[in-house]
Formats: C-alpha cells, sequence, structure tokens
C-alpha cells in the first residue's frame, strides 16, 4: 500500500505545469516580436503569418527571438490568400560570418 | 551554415496558436507527409534552436500534416509546447540523420498516427514530462536513437512506446501508460524489441506492461513494473542486478517575475560595445534589489568576477552571447534559488559558478572556452546545457537533464564522492566520460559519440570505491570504440567490463544496464 501510495505521488509530481503563462519581455531585450513592423503578423485566426513568420525567423539579427504577442489564435496559412501552402522553414540562406557576428551583439 | 540558433517563442502555450488551414493544398496527402514548420537537416551543426511556449494545431483535412519537424545539436529544446493534428507524425525528430542531443520538456501531442517520432541512430533524445494522446498507431515510436525518458504519460489504446530494433537503447522511468478508462488492448503498453531499461512505469488496461523480442525475451505482465531490463544485467562488486535508485530531485521552478522586476545593467551606465568591460555596472544590476538581471540587444562584456546574490533570482540573457573573461559566481543571497539561462557562449570564454548554499539552475547555455564551475554546497541542477567538464565532489550533487560534455583529451565528468544522476548525457572525443570515486554515487543514462580511436587502455567509466549504474549507447562509424567500458576498482582489486562483454551497437557498445557497488 505504501508502495502505491509513493508511485502515485511520483506520477503527480511529473504533471505538465498548468500555470496561466504570460511570456514578456522589455522593449531592449532585441526580441524579434512577428506582429510587430515589419513582419506585422495578424493574430485573428484569419490572416496568413506563413510570411511573417518566416521573414522573422530568416532574419539576420541573429539570434532571432520570436515573440507571438499578442496572445492570439493565428491561422497558417491564411484561408483568403489563394498561394500553395508552404512549410515554415528554418533560415537556409545567412552565411556562417553574419550569424556568428550577429550572434556576438 | 544557418538553420541554427533560432528560438520560437510563443507568449503562453495555451494562448499563441499557430494552426494550419483546413484542407490546405499540399497537406492532405498522408504518402507524401509534409510538415507545418522545418527546422533544418543534417549535418549535426543545428546548435541551440528552439521552440517554447506555443501551440502548432494541423487543422481538419489534413491527414498529411507533420506538426513539427525539429532538430537541434548539443544545446536546444523544445518546452512547454502542444501539438494537435491528424496526420502522421506530431513531433517528428527522425525526418533527418544526426539529430540531438536535444531536450523535449513539458510537451504534449495529441492525435496523429505517431506522437513522437525517432528514428536514426546518432545523437540521442532527452524527454521529460511528455504527454502522448490519442494515436493511432503508437505514442512514441523509436526505431534507432538512444533515448532517456522520464515522465512519459500516455493516454492511448494502442502501444505507447514502440522501441524497435538493435541500436535502439531507451531509457524510462516513472511513467504512466494507460488504456482510457473503460477500454482495453491487445497491445502490451511497451513493444520492445530493442535495449529497454523502465523502472516505475504503471499501465493500465493493456494485454501486458512489456513485450520483450529482444535479449532475455522475458516479457514483463505488469500491470506495474517496479523495474525491467531486456537484456542481463551486468554487475559488479557482488551488487544485486538493480539500478541504483537514487532520490531524484526535480529543478526548482523559478517564478517568473513581472517586467519592473527586471533590470539591465544599462541603468547603471554599462555599454554594451563588446568593448568596454561591464562588470562594475552588471554588479550594480545585480544589487539593485529586482529580481531578474538581464542583458538587453548589444554585444555585452564582462571580464571581471559578478556575484549573483541579493534578491536575484533569474539571470538571462535572452539567448544571446556574453564576452570577455570574466565569471558570473552565484554566492548565497536572499533568493531561495537561482537560476542562469538561455545564454550562448559558444566561442566565448565567460565562466559560470554555482558557489552557493542556495540550489542553482543552469538551463540553455553552450559554454564555450569558459566552464561551469561547482564550488558551492547547494544542489547544481543542469538543463539542455553544452560544456567540457564537470568537475564535483563530497557533498555535492548534481541532477542533469540533457547534458553534452565534449571535452578532449581529459576525463569529462569526475565525481569525487558527490551524487550525481544524469537524465541523457552526450559525449564525443578522446577522454574517460565519468570517472567515479571516494564513495561517490553515479547513476546515468544516455549516448557515447566516440567517433574517433580511444586509446587502448581508456575506459569509458572508472568506478573507484563508489557506487554506478548506467544505461548506455554508443556509436563510433570511423575509428575504435572504447575497449574498456567499465573499470571497476574495489579495496584495491580492479575487474574490467571489456567491449567484448557489453552488448553490440555496431561496433560499438551498449549497457542495457550495468550496475557496480563498490562503497
Amino acid at each position: 500500500m505504501i508502495r502505491l501510495t509513493l508511485l502515485a505521488l511520483t506520477v503527480l509530481t511529473l504533471t505538465i505545469p498548468t500555470a496561466a503563462e504570460n511570456i514578456v519581455f522589455p522593449k531592449d531585450a532585441g526580441v524579434v516580436d512577428v506582429t510587430q513592423a515589419p513582419y506585422k503578423a495578424v493574430g485573428d485566426g484569419r490572416t496568413d503569418v506563413t510570411a511573417a513568420i518566416q521573414k522573422a525567423s530568416t532574419t539576420t539579427r541573429m539570434p532571432t527571438r520570436l515573440s507571438i504577442c499578442p496572445t492570439a489564435r493565428i491561422s497558417f496559412p491564411t484561408r483568403s490568400s489563394g498561394r500553395p501552402a508552404g512549410t515554415a522553414a528554418w533560415p537556409r540562406s545567412a552565411s556562417s560570418s553574419r550569424a556568428r557576428a550577429a550572434t556576438a551583439r | 551554415m544557418a538553420q541554427k540558433r533560432v528560438i520560437l517563442q510563443g507568449q503562453s502555450r495555451d494562448g499563441a496558436v499557430i494552426r494550419l488551414k483546413d484542407k490546405a493544398p499540399g497537406f492532405g496527402d498522408p504518402r507524401k507527409p509534409k510538415a507545418m514548420v522545418w527546422t533544418g537537416r543534417k549535418p549535426a551543426q543545428r546548435f541551440r534552436n528552439g521552440i517554447r511556449n506555443l501551440t502548432f494545431d494541423t487543422g481538419k483535412g489534413n491527414a498529411g500534416a507533420i506538426g513539427v519537424q525539429y532538430i537541434a545539436n548539443n544545446q536546444g529544446s523544445v518546452r512547454m509546447v502542444k501539438i494537435v493534428g491528424e496526420g502522421p507524425i506530431g513531433l517528428d525528430l527522425g525526418y533527418t540523420n544526426e539529430q540531438g542531443p536535444c531536450l523535449i520538456q513539458d510537451v504534449t501531442v495529441e492525435g496523429f498516427d505517431v506522437g513522437v517520432s525517432m528514428v536514426h541512430a546518432v545523437d540521442s533524445i532527452t524527454m521529460e514530462r511528455v504527454t502522448v494522446r490519442g494515436q493511432k498507431k503508437a505514442g512514441i515510436s523509436n526505431k534507432g536513437q538512444v533515448v532517456s525518458i522520464r515522465g512519459l504519460r500516455s493516454v492511448n489504446t494502442v502501444a505507447a512506446v514502440v522501441n524497435e530494433g538493435g541500436s535502439s537503447v531507451m531509457t524510462l522511468l516513472d511513467s504512466d501508460l494507460r488504456v482510457p478508462p473503460g477500454g482495453k488492448s491487445a497491445a502490451a503498453a511497451i513493444e520492445n524489441t530493442g535495449t529497454l531499461f523502465a523502472r516505475n512505469v504503471q499501465t493500465g488496461n493493456y494485454a501486458m506492461a512489456v513485450r520483450n523480442g529482444a535479449g532475455t525475451k522475458e516479457n514483463a505482465a505488469g500491470p506495474n513494473v517496479a523495474e525491467f531490463v531486456s537484456h542481463k544485467v551486468l554487475t559488479m562488486g557482488g551488487a544485486k542486478p538493480t539500478s541504483l535508485n537514487l532520490p531524484i530531485k526535480e529543478t526548482p521552478v523559478i517564478p517568473r517575475d513581472a517586467l519592473a522586476d527586471w533590470v539591465s545593467p544599462t541603468e547603471f551606465g554599462a555599454v554594451p560595445d563588446g568593448k568596454t568591460d561591464c562588470t562594475e555596472a552588471v554588479q550594480k544590476a545585480v544589487d539593485s534589489g529586482r529580481k531578474t538581471l538581464y542583458f538587453p540587444y548589444g554585444n555585452w562584456r564582462i571580464d571581471g568576477t559578478v556575484e549573483i546574490r541579493g534578491d536575484i533570482q533569474r539571470v538571462t540573457a535572452l539567448e544571446g552571447a556574453i564576452s570577455g573573461s570574466g565569471t558570473l559566481k552565484v554566492v548565497d543571497g536572499a533568493a531561495p534559488a537561482v537560476t542562469v539561462e538561455r545564454i550562448n557562449l559558444l566561442y566565448k570564454q565567460l565562466s559560470i559558478e554555482h558557489a552557493s548554499k542556495r540550489p542553482v539552475v543552469v538551463s540553455g547555455i553552450t559554454f564555450g572556452k569558459g566552464e561551469l564551475k561547482y564550488t558551492g554546497s547547494g544542489p547544481l541542477f543542469i538543463e539542455d546545457v553544452c560544456v567540457h567538464t564537470i568537475r564535483m565532489g563530497e557533498r555535492q550533487a548534481v541532477y542533469a537533464r540533457q547534458l553534452n560534455c565534449e571535452a578532449k583529451e581529459k576525463t569529462k565528468i569526475i565525481n569525487n564522492g558527490g551524487t550525481l544522476w544524469i537524465l541523457g548525457i552526450k559525449t564525443e572525443q578522446i577522454g574517460t566520460i565519468c570517472e567515479t570515486t571516494d564513495g561517490g554515487r553515479t547513476e546515468l543514462c544516455g549516448f557515447i559519440y566516440s567517433n574517433v580511436n580511444i586509446p587502448d587502455g581508456q575506459p569509458m567509466f572508472l568506478v573507484k570505491d563508489s557506487d554506478f549504474s548506467a544505461t548506455i549507447g554508443e556509436s563510433n562509424f570511423r575509428g575504435k570504440p572504447y575497449p574498456i567500458v567499465v573499470e571497476f576498482v574495489k579495496a584495491g582489486k580492479t575487474s574490467r567490463l571489456m567491449r567484448e562483454d557489453a552488448n553490440r551497437r555496431g561496433g560499438a557498445s551498449i549497457l542495457p544496464l550495468f550496475v557496480g557497488r563498490g562503497k
């Protein structure tokens, strides 16, 4: 009996924490916010944000940190664009030296 | 090269949802699957990629949509992420070779044929607190990797875990795998034809807990499994064939502070131009009375020692770099625990030192020429860290999740009398992986990539008058693997577990479970 109780407790502590999250950063943190210019992703559940997220993730301002703000549903891609749906990809184009220099901040 | 150092960060897992359009063109054919998010391909240069606090939903009518194809190497994590859909794979960790090591933590996958998929033999995956639910073929499928999992929760009618083939090596701890109430499954909770070490696993409504087609060919009926090894346990020093089962401490959760409690060294005259030593201003920021020290976008240089003390409970560079030859030294202070996190020190010299009575968490950091030093008496928690060496001793304790050690030509980890627990180690280069001496206790699992010529007479593990247990998979494609897997010394008498005594993984070794008791 004692063993079972302990087993149950073990699993309980390993539940994924569900506390409300609000991950935000100061303005000077250098976080690339996909909802701000020049990316301007709109989190209304209808607008295609593929290009905005792709552009933000391929910025040469490495390390890229993307904050999807504000909390919202984002459609990916849009219903209305009619373009072939793409896969958001990690950047392929930035050269090694650029990426490294930018990492040096 | 690119495809690295990109961190996709949401504001909250449940609030920031990236959703694929219903019936999206190109995502309809499961025979030609396509991922919503793709993060790069081999070789293993995809350092530090990360995804955090987001939900990915592949929508309706997209039977060919894979949720996320993720790769990171040496250091990188998917944390607090949910993936929902109906395509072939939710979290695809097997679409390209040379995957990992990386950390998958607090991740939920709902739907899909397979929740989490791994395929290739290198470079290992570590998971903690992963939930898989409602899959059509398997919760977790491993066809080759070395995988270390703790806290897997599966709600499925199909097998929760499929660990398949000779190169698959899985450690599964503290998990709960069950068919939903009222249901019943003809499958085993764990279908194994690879190497499996399972401990404290509860199952429910399956035909059996483990169906074992490898090694001993002995199944585990279950429903609960205290400890199970698919193959014969290797022992020394008269040890019983069971793991050390060291008490595992959870990584302390450091509360996130409101922005009003964040402090930047720029408020105290720091000039982040890469030339100016900012040590003094950083120390003033630490002593400001606020709780989170952050480094804004800039080129930071610290050449002296900054004492992390007082009220500071979080130090973060927000994934940025810090130059200079200095040290961030956590000493005693008012905050009950401190985390130093999200810093890229690749090619840098900065060191971080735990010199405190308090617990210290080091998380999401790639070290360069600097070191992670441990001189304090509080426990050291490591999550998703790439470092050269770990040195620890008496009255010290390290609890690590996803630790990459690549020191060249020297012993990577030395435990002189302390307590060391590692979920998912990965190493490279010549040198003994871990020495445990002077009554130390070491328990670890993970992957040894000895892809060079390991010198004759060099043991992978050295255990001297100490307790040690391990589950290990090794790979070596172009050199000589470790000739001695364990060198065990007890009261002056030396025993050796040679490569020939271990199980085979290609030309390299597998330890399903080794236990030596020499204290």
